[in-house]
């Protein structure tokens, strides 16, 4: 019960995007369609939880003055062995995502949770916290990719279901329209979240 | 001291066993994965596209015909492969940066009568409506044919067969794409004249085949 404790209060209480604020530089960037942003925090989702896993499990021989260059090592492995699997069987979903896959390497919601989670509890409970890390990252950046995706191109995973008459918004769909969007985002959460906490 | 000094060894040989095990499971990955992402199946129909006329029915099926009839001779930015039963034809991929972000454009090209037999823009970020139309077939149409002797231009009139019409609207992207064809024109006849040389050296000399297979990177 713990656990999905754990799960929970990492994915929705501490959504690392809309409270915490981390990694917005790869939210803005790849939530130009629904495919994108999938697979970007499935990257994001398998270096969280490897790294968080691996770091708990050998949280007591890490020395503690190269504790960063412990975590950055396991990060970086994981990363780029991802990125080699993600080229070689999905190399069009590689080429637009460009570098932001090889970024995750200094994604702050990796390091962020490698230094305040998972370097002080057990395996198991770290690898809860990292699965909600990465679901509510993933849940924000698919949010975002459908409602880029759909009011910019009229596409949802590159299949059309605007109707015709519906003339795309291409604003949406540039660098700018990340910024507008995320801001509406979080004007909505934050506008929300009193209501959630009376009702506690 | 004797304990902090040992203290330091025990970190540093943790820091030594940390990074051999990277290197290990990444070494271990590379191996795995191969070369398999050189090339993309996008490329690969676009050039069939190009030489036969009409697209290959699954990737699959495009990569098998691709690899029987290709060799690849050049990697890195500008990619070129030689045709093997029609040595004089060569088919290239060129990723450079245009207006908003990179642009890739892939082509075939015969060195004997410098003309291009077809290019297309597989890969495009380019301002859409505007730029975009690069993609588009009618602007892919008038590659077919063109000379490239000395090179291509961009051309507000076309009154020599190596010049071609810029996309209206989209002057940046339209240079852009000039500019990577050149340098792709450029790099492949490079690649041809080495290939030609080894060739001839390597026949007189020993009578063996001298493969060049060139991984240099560009820029």
């Amino acid at each position: 019960m713990n656990n999905w404790k754990n799960f929970w209060m990492a994915m929705v209480p501490n959504n690392p995007v809309f409270v915490l604020a981390l990694g917005l530089c790869s939210t803005l960037a790849v939530t130009t369609g629904v495919e994108n942003a999938f697979f970007m925090s499935v990257m994001v989702g398998i270096t969280t939880i490897f790294s968080s896993v691996t770091v708990s499990a050998i949280r007591f021989q890490i020395p503690f003055r190269f504790r960063l260059i412990s975590y950055m090592l396991i990060v970086s492995t994981a990363v780029i062995s991802s990125e080699q699997i993600l080229r070689a069987f999905y190399p069009d979903v590689a080429r637009a995502l460009g570098p932001y896959v090889g970024l995750i390497v200094t994604n702050c919601i990796v390091l962020g949770r490698l230094e305040a989670f998972a370097s002080s509890r057990k395996p198991g409970e770290s690898f809860f916290d990292a699965l909600g890390v990465s679901c509510g990252y993933g849940m924000v950046l698919i949010a975002m990719a459908a409602i880029r995706e759909f009011f910019g191109n009229g596409t949802l995973w590159g299949l059309k279901v605007a109707p015709i008459a519906y003339v795309p918004c291409k604003l949406l769909n540039s660098p700018p329209g990340a910024f507008l969007v995320f801001a509406a985002l979080i004007f909505l959460v934050n506008w929300l979240k009193p209501y959630a906490r009376r009702e506690r | 001291m004797a304990a902090a000094k040992k203290n330091f060894k025990k970190e540093i040989l943790f820091i030594i066993g940390l990074s051999s095990l990277c290197i290990t499971i990444l070494m271990l990955t590379r191996v795995g994965v191969g070369s398999r992402s050189e090339v993309t199946g996008g490329t690969v129909q676009a050039i069939l596209s190009i030489v036969a006329g009409s697209p290959a029915g699954s990737v699959d099926e495009a990569f098998t015909i691709f690899n029987r009839r290709f060799e690849q001779i050049r990697s890195g930015k500008i990619k070129a492969w030689q045709n093997q039963d029609l040595t004089n034809q060569w088919a290239f991929e060129a990723t450079g940066a245009a207006m908003w972000g990179e642009m890739t454009i892939v082509g075939v090209m015969d060195l004997e009568t410098s003309a291009l037999l077809g290019l297309r823009v597989v890969n495009q970020n380019e301002t859409a409506g505007l730029g975009s139309k690069v993609a588009e077939p009618i602007f892919a149409e008038q590659f077919v044919g063109l000379s490239f002797s000395p090179k291509v231009e961009l051309s507000r009139s076309r009154f020599q067969n190596n010049q071609f019409d810029a996309v209206s609207g989209a002057t940046v992207t339209s240079r852009a794409l000039e500019g990577l064809l050149n340098k792709a024109i450029e790099a492949v006849g490079a690649s041809h004249r080495k290939k030609c040389y080894n060739r001839s050296a390597g026949s007189l000399e020993s009578g063996e085949h001298a493969s060049s297979k060139e991984t240099e990177s560009n820029e």
